[in-house]
């Protein structure tokens, strides 16, 4: 067994080599290839019919490689024709699945150019060649033909041609099931039966991107038939599914039936077209095609469309409709669209002769802010007008093609309806438009939009090449039209307000891309972010090239401004090298208007008259032109007029012959500065300046006058110019005291600066220099000598002394430091003599006065002061920084008369002793030490009350003056004072109170009370409060105190003359008075018994007396009648002013008559009765107590045109303001003689019919004339002369209206 | 003799007749800024006031009446002050031809002077805009204080009437009429003022000096 084994095996080897060696020569030798392509022809034409040619044949065992080359597969065709099937190459990948069980699979299959030619003939024969079948007559046959299965397929540069029809076959993709079965059923024609399948299947074609699909479909093909049974093709994202059969290749006419889902996004990847709409569509049809005639039908429905547009971009449109094509048209009759909140419907027309399309349709409520919205773009967004409404649109549009030729033509109407959101604006419109794509333009005839604040008139055609277009835009507010501004100004510009109203006139030319706006524009109240004009109005030119204004106007105020400007662009930009130029001119324009309209910000204020021009181009641009300002006000100056010659470039700013008048001088002088360099040159010469008109020099404490000149050269850097100058200060006035003239000279060369003082002066002297270097912190270092230099105008002002007087200093000051650093300045004073002589003050230093500043700290370091019954040592220091601390020292005697100089009103006498230390700070000093007086005086000013003799110690304890057996007299009586004033805080409290005894108060003036009581003053400077108790033993009324002036004057409340004291005047009383028995009330006319209870209340300048005086017995004279009281009671019960409640009588005797007068009521509405015996009218009384005769001869006066009492008054004040009225005329106009009243007219039709003036004049004592006269008419004037012969005889003569003369002789007799 | 004689009568008659043809119809009296006043213009001033006063201004008062008329127009175009009703300008004409004895005498004194009913209502109606429009410029920027009121009482109206003997009524009666003076008074000064201050700033040329028209 083992040989045989081993000899098996032997066997097997040599048999296995044997046919390896075999193997390889056949392969070598090419007979196996030879064999194996003649087998496979073989089998080719066997299983297809046809007869294959096949011009290579490889197999590579190495890769398992087919390679097939030059295959053709020839059907039915004649000869010379097409073969039905040919590749250039075919190449079959083969693996080997398993050995063992011999299944093998292809892996590849590659076309090289695979052209399948299908024909059919009239007669209905095709090329498709026919498999010679094996067929059991009379029965079915089947045989599957072959099934080939691929894991991948790739057909290059491939065609198929169906008789006529090229169709590219350029494709691959993964597995593919292909099996072709053929069918010979037992009657009727054989046939074959395919099922192709075909997955991840890319189609390569023309540009389109290569897309993935798969394929799968079924088919029966027959002799003369052939059937689509299910074709189903998945896109990406769509599907399509058809069937379609044609029932003879003879009459060859198909019939089919369609349906799918088609998402545009397949076709906007497949189609490279990113551009195109968005959304899906549902589509379901049948249809034929037969002879050349396609009929279709069927339905669509889509969804969620979005247009992408440029020009129309909205989304979520729905659109649904049926289709039918037949006769070579297409129709949609029942198109229906439902999108920008509305609803679309109309017909869809196609004609296939030339894809002519034509859409009738008609849109009802669309949204027109949807519609804005839709249409806006960048470049025109229109939805920034926030316009809506409801929109109708009827329109037809044609086009063909692909969207070429389009047009449309229609009517838009806009109806402000439907629902608003905040913010929105209802518009209305009216839209006639005829849009062509081929004529590029659209015309607009008689269209407007219309919103409550705006109306946009449009009329013409707006072109591609040639748009003329009437606009006409009225805006009543441009507020709405902000934010289109703003963005079509540019994104990136700020966003402005732009408000008022406007209105543009004018027309669109030329090119739409490159328009040309030419009209006129006028606005009103306009604002453009800050710059704001009344008015402005203008031509206007625009256009990609340039931008003109001309005649153009604004205005604002009073100001106005008229500007020409031309500026070059180039495509809308204003660039740096376009040309421009500009003519500005102001007529006596206000400043302060002008840089409101300009949006400047300068100090200055005056009126600016300017022809000011520029040109050149952006970058290099100069402007400038003659100048006036008159009326100048700014940086404290005042000037009457500045003119000069402005001029600015680029690098540099230039002023030439400028002159300014004003404060009495002049100043004229020139100014040139180069911006780059940073040089400056300039020169000024001022001539006699007055000080005294330059306000901010002034200070009511200190006026400065004089007149300055000065003269200033220089030129060089900025920082750093060489300049010579000089200065003259004439008749240097401070104060009002002419101290002299000072002279100074300035050199600056480089980095130093110097300066030197002289003076004149009427006495002493004063001199000094200064040196600068204008480098780091500008070190200053000087000094000022002075001999008896006069300081009473300084006096005057620092210390607030109002005497008359003289003070003289001598010494030397001299400051050291950085001018940058205030602070860290020194300045020493070395008074050798200082002198003070006002009046009985004289006071000098005794020794040398020594004031240091430094580090923000004045020091005294000694200083004594002696003068009559004065002899003060001060020491200390005052710190200037922070809290202001104070570390004072006086001691000695000061004579009291120096508190004259502070408080004027006050007039203290004596001496007072001091030994005060005061620290703390300045706003809260603390004084520790004290003063005692003796033997002093003091006098204030209005108050009633003087004190004398006064004695007695104020102590300071830190925050406190305290009153320390204080005595004094006053008004011839004895007082006590005591209390304390509290000045530790602010601010600065008292509370003193006084016992008096018989003290005499004069108060009001004219009244003059004797009185004594306790009273207690209390409160603060700014409001104190005077109370206690009082008793009055007799009050005198003095001379030219008139009570009956007093009761008159009470109808509008007692008031005393003003005081100008501010203590006074905040001093409010709470005081009861009372009168002791029959206190007496003296009058200069005559005496009452009286007696008293009363409250003063109130204040000073406004006092209110509440409480009665009863008058019990008394007479006085009046008006030269002696009258006697018969009672009086006055009651003051009026809280708010004094309006006493009176009841008076008293009895007089006139010639024979006794006359009683009785007054009674509030003094504001006092009732008067008279009463004679023997009785007389009151008319008789009144001219017999006032002009000693009845008053009969007052009928004229009485019954005249107006009161007697006041016609004087009137015809005064009347006279007064014609005088004033008449001149004016006079002056315009030359006229005196003829006037009247330019503001009498309006609606009344008879004007001036009160203008009736009478004029009296009482010539003599019994001889008056009267004059009356109606301004209207000079023929209407009454003109009377009465003349009294006796008392009761006289003569009248009267010239009446009418011009009658009359004469009458008027005798009275009385009869009792 | 009677050569010398012939040659004077020839002078003469060839001056005359050079008269004669130097007929002016107008001219330009004066310049201001970019306009002109003509010599119509001043005789038409001097005529209205020969109408109305009787006696016309000089020459160069006329003028100064005529640019300050220029002045005031020209503000109150600027400012688009309105014109006065029609109304105002006829009743303000009736009250001018109530200073003839009728209206029909005043008229006839109009015509004989060369003045047509056009140019006396156009004269009158811009006395009346002009008047008006000063009292607009100027009024609401008068403010009279008490102290200027009762220094006007003190110190003028109470002593006048105390001059006349008459009663001195109490401030407060006569009050509104003081404050109408002051306001008036005030009015006048500024606009005075204002006057003499726009012929400084003006360019004002007189062309020649001009002639009494």
């Amino acid at each position: 067994v083992k040989l045989n084994l081993k000899r098996g095996l032997k066997w097997l080897a040599a048999t296995a080599a044997g046919a390896g060696l075999l193997l390889a020569m056949v392969s070598w030798s090419g007979l196996g290839e030879r064999w194996a392509q003649r087998a496979l022809v073989r089998q080719i034409e066997r299983m297809t019919g046809g007869r294959v040619e096949l011009k290579q044949f490889r197999f590579r065992l190495s890769d398992l490689r087919a390679e097939l080359t030059d295959f053709t597969l020839h059907g039915r065709e004649a000869e010379g024709m097409k073969p039905f099937f040919h590749a250039d190459a075919l190449v079959v990948d083969v693996r080997v699945d398993s050995l063992l069980g011999r299944k093998i699979s292809l892996d590849e299959v590659r076309l090289v150019r695979p052209q399948v030619h299908v024909r059919f003939d009239a007669d209905g024969r095709s090329n498709v060649p026919q498999p010679a079948t094996k067929r059991p007559p009379g029965r079915p046959w089947r045989e599957r033909l072959f099934t080939v299965v691929a894991r991948r397929v790739r057909l290059e540069q491939g065609e198929l041609l169906y008789n006529d029809v090229r169709v590219p076959l350029v494709a691959e993709g993964g597995r593919l099931d292909f099996s072709l079965a053929f069918h010979a059923p037992a009657s009727g024609p054989d046939r074959y039966e395919g099922e192709f399948a075909w997955q991840n299947m890319v189609l390569v074609a023309r540009r389109y991107l290569p897309f993935s699909s798969s394929v799968r479909l079924k088919f029966t093909l027959g002799r003369d038939d052939f059937e689509l049974t299910d074709f189903r093709w998945n896109l990406p994202q769509s599907e399509l599914r058809a069937g379609a059969r044609l029932r003879s290749f003879l009459k060859p006419a198909w019939e089919f039936r369609f349906g799918g889902a088609l998402d545009l996004l397949d076709l906007k990847q497949i189609l490279r077209k990113p551009n195109s709409p968005a959304g899906r569509v549902d589509f379901d049809g049948r249809g034929s095609w037969a002879q050349g005639e396609l009929a279709l039908s069927g339905t669509y429905q889509a969804r969620q469309i979005a247009m992408p547009y440029q020009w129309f971009h909205a989304a979520g449109i729905e659109s649904r409709g049926s289709f039918r094509v037949a006769r070579r048209r297409l129709e949609i009759p029942d198109f229906e669209a439902r999108l920008l909140g509305g609803r679309v419907r109309g017909r869809v027309e196609m004609q296939f002769e030339g894809v002519k399309f034509r859409v009738t349709s008609r849109a009802e409520g669309l949204s027109v802010a949807r519609v804005l919205a839709a249409v806006a773009n960048p470049s025109f967004p229109l939805e920034t007008l926030h316009w809506n409404g409801i929109m109708e649109v009827d329109s037809v549009t044609t086009w063909d093609h692909d969207f070429k030729n389009v047009a449309t033509r229609g009517l838009s109407l806009w109806k402000p309806e439907g629902e608003f959101a905040p913010g929105e604006i209802p518009a209305s419109a009216r839209l006639d438009f005829d849009y062509s794509v081929s004529r590029r333009s659209v015309a607009l005839r008689q269209s407007e939009v219309v919103t409550p604040s705006s109306r946009l008139e449009m009329d013409g055609r707006l072109g591609a090449r040639d748009s003329a277009l009437e606009i006409r835009l009225r805006a009543d507010d441009l507020l709405p039209w902000n934010e289109l501004i703003n963005r079509l100004r540019g994104r990136d510009a700020e966003p402005k307000r732009i408000a008022g109203r406007a209105e543009w006139r004018g027309r669109l030319l030329g090119e739409v891309g490159a328009p040309q706006f030419e009209g006129q524009v006028r606005g009103s109240e306009v604002s453009y972010g800050r710059l704001g004009w009344s008015e402005v109005a203008g031509e206007v030119s625009y256009s990609p090239a340039e931008l003109r204004l001309s005649c153009f106007r604004a205005r604002r105020g009073r100001s106005s401004a008229a500007l020409d400007l031309y500026l070059q662009l180039t495509r809308w930009s204003f660039l740096p090298e376009n040309q421009w130029e500009l003519a500005l001119r102001f007529n006596d324009a206000p400043t302060d208007e002008l840089q409101e309209l300009l949006d400047w910000r300068y100090p200055v204020r005056g009126l600016l008259t300017a022809r000011l021009r520029g040109r050149g181009t952006r970058a290099d641009p100069e402007f400038g032109g003659p100048f006036e300002l008159t009326q100048v006000e700014g940086y404290g100056f005042r000037a009457e007029s500045a003119r000069g010659e402005l001029g600015l470039r680029t690098d540099e700013l230039r002023l030439a012959g400028v002159q300014i008048q004003g404060h009495g001088g002049r100043l004229g002088g020139s100014l040139l500065y180069r911006f780059n360099e940073q040089e400056i040159a300039f020169d000024a010469d001022a001539r006699d300046i007055a000080l005294e008109r330059v306000e901010w020099l002034q200070s009511p404490r200190l006026p400065l006058g004089g007149r300055l000149s000065f003269r200033l050269e220089g030129r060089g850097p900025l920082a750093a110019p060489e300049a010579d100058g000089t200065l003259r200060l004439a008749d240097f006035r401070a104060g009002g005291e002419t101290l002299g003239t000072l002279e100074g000279r300035l050199h600056s060369r480089g980095r130093a600066a110097r300066a030197e003082l002289r003076s004149a002066m009427a006495t002493g002297t004063l001199d000094g220099q200064l040196e600068l270097q204008l480098v780091g912190d500008y070190p200053l270092r000087g000094h000022v000598q002075f001999v008896d230099f006069d300081l009473h105008p300084f006096v005057q002002a620092g210390l607030r002394l109002k005497v008359s007087g003289e003070a003289r200093a001598r010494g030397r000051v001299t400051i050291e430091g950085p001018l940058r650093q205030p602070r860290q300045l020194e300045v020493v004073a070395e008074l050798e003599k200082i002198a003070f002589d006002y009046q009985t003050l004289k006071f000098e230093n005794v020794g040398p006065l020594q004031i240091a500043y430094r580090n923000e700290q004045v020091n005294i370091a000694q200083a004594e002061i002696r003068g009559p019954e004065t002899d003060l040592k001060i020491t200390g220091g005052i710190r200037l920084a922070e809290q202001r601390a104070l570390n004072l020292r006086l001691s000695g005697s000061v004579n009291l008369k120096v508190l004259s100089g502070f408080l004027p009103e006050l007039d203290a006498r004596g001496v007072a002793r001091l030994n005060t230390a005061i620290d703390g700070t300045l706003a809260q000093p603390r004084v520790v030490g004290g003063i005692r007086l003796e033997d002093a005086s003091a006098n204030y000013g209005d108050f009633p009350a003087g004190l004398s003799h006064l004695t007695g110690d104020f102590v300071f304890d830190s925050s406190r003056l305290v009153f320390e057996n204080v005595r004094a007299e006053a008004g011839g009586g004895q007082m006590v004072l005591g209390g304390t004033v509290n000045y530790g805080a602010s601010p600065l409290r008292f509370d003193l109170n006084l016992q008096a005894a018989r003290v005499r108060v004069r108060y009001p003036p004219g009244m003059s009370w004797l009185a004594g009581g306790r009273l207690r003053l209390a409160g603060t400077p700014q409001g104190a409060l005077l109370s206690g108790r009082v008793l009055v033993e007799r009050a005198l009324l003095g001379e030219g105190f008139d009570l009956g002036s007093l009761i008159v004057a009470s109808r509008e409340g007692v008031s005393v003359p003003a005081t100008g004291s501010p203590f006074l005047r905040n001093l409010q009383f709470d005081v009861e008075a009372a009168s002791v028995p029959n206190a007496l009330l003296e009058l200069a006319s005559g005496r009452f018994e009286a007696e008293a209870q009363l409250r003063v209340r109130g204040t000073w300048e406004r006092p209110i007396f509440l409480g009665h005086i009863h008058l019990a017995a008394g007479e006085m004279r009046f008006r030269g009648n002696r009258y006697r009281l018969s009672r009086g009671d006055i009651l003051f019960s009026n809280p708010l002013l004094i309006d006493p409640e009176m009841d008076i009588e008293a009895t007089t005797t006139v010639q024979q008559y006794e006359v009683t007068l009785n007054f009674s009521g509030r003094a504001s509405r006092l009732s008067l009765a008279y009463r004679s015996d023997p009785p007389l009218p009151a008319s008789d009384v009144i001219a017999l107590l006032a002009l000693g005769r009845t008053g009969e001869e007052s009928e004229l006066r009485r019954s005249g045109t107006t009161e007697t009492a006041g016609s004087g008054a009137a015809m005064l004040l009347s006279e007064a303001i014609s005088s004033q009225l008449g001149g004016r005329i006079e002056r315009l106009f030359g006229i005196s003689r003829f006037r009247f009243d330019p503001l009498v007219g309006g609606s009344t039709t008879s004007p001036n019919s009160l203008a009736r003036i009478t004029i009296e004049q009482q010539v003599a004592p019994d001889f008056l004339i009267t004059y009356s006269t109606d301004v209207n008419s000079t023929e209407q004037q009454v003109i009377q002369v009465e003349y009294n012969l006796r008392r009761n005889l006289s003569i009248v003569a009267l010239r009446d209206k009418n011009g009658t003369f009359g004469l009458d002789v008027k005798f009275r007799q009385r009869f009792k | 003799v009677k050569a010398a004689a012939t040659v004077w009568l020839l002078l003469l008659f060839l001056l005359a007749r050079g008269a004669a043809a130097q007929v002016v119809v107008d001219r330009i009296v004066a310049k201001i800024e970019d306009d002109v006043i003509t010599l119509s213009e001043m005789r038409e001033q001097a005529q209205f006031e020969r109408l109305v006063e009787g006696k016309a201004g000089e020459p160069d008062t006329l003028l100064r009446r005529l640019i300050e008329q220029w002045v005031v127009r020209a503000e109150i175009e600027a400012a688009r002050f309105p014109r006065p009703a029609e109304a105002d300008v006829a009743r303000a004409l009736q009250q001018l031809e109530s200073t003839a004895a009728s209206p029909a005498e005043f008229w006839r004194r109009a015509e004989a002077l060369g003045l047509s009913r056009e140019a006396v209502r156009r004269a009158v109606e811009r006395q009346i805009w002009f008047l008006r429009y000063v009292e607009y410029k100027f009024r609401p920027t008068v403010v009279i204080d008490a102290a200027q009121l009762q220094r006007f009482y003190d110190q003028e109206f109470a002593p006048a009437l105390q001059r006349e003997g008459r009663p001195v009524p109490p401030l407060a009666e006569v009050e509104s009429q003081i404050q109408e003076v002051l306001v008036q008074k005030e009015i006048q000064a500024r606009m005075e003022r204002w006057l003499e201050e726009a012929r400084q700033r003006l360019r004002i040329e007189p062309v020649r000096s001009a002639e009494q028209p």
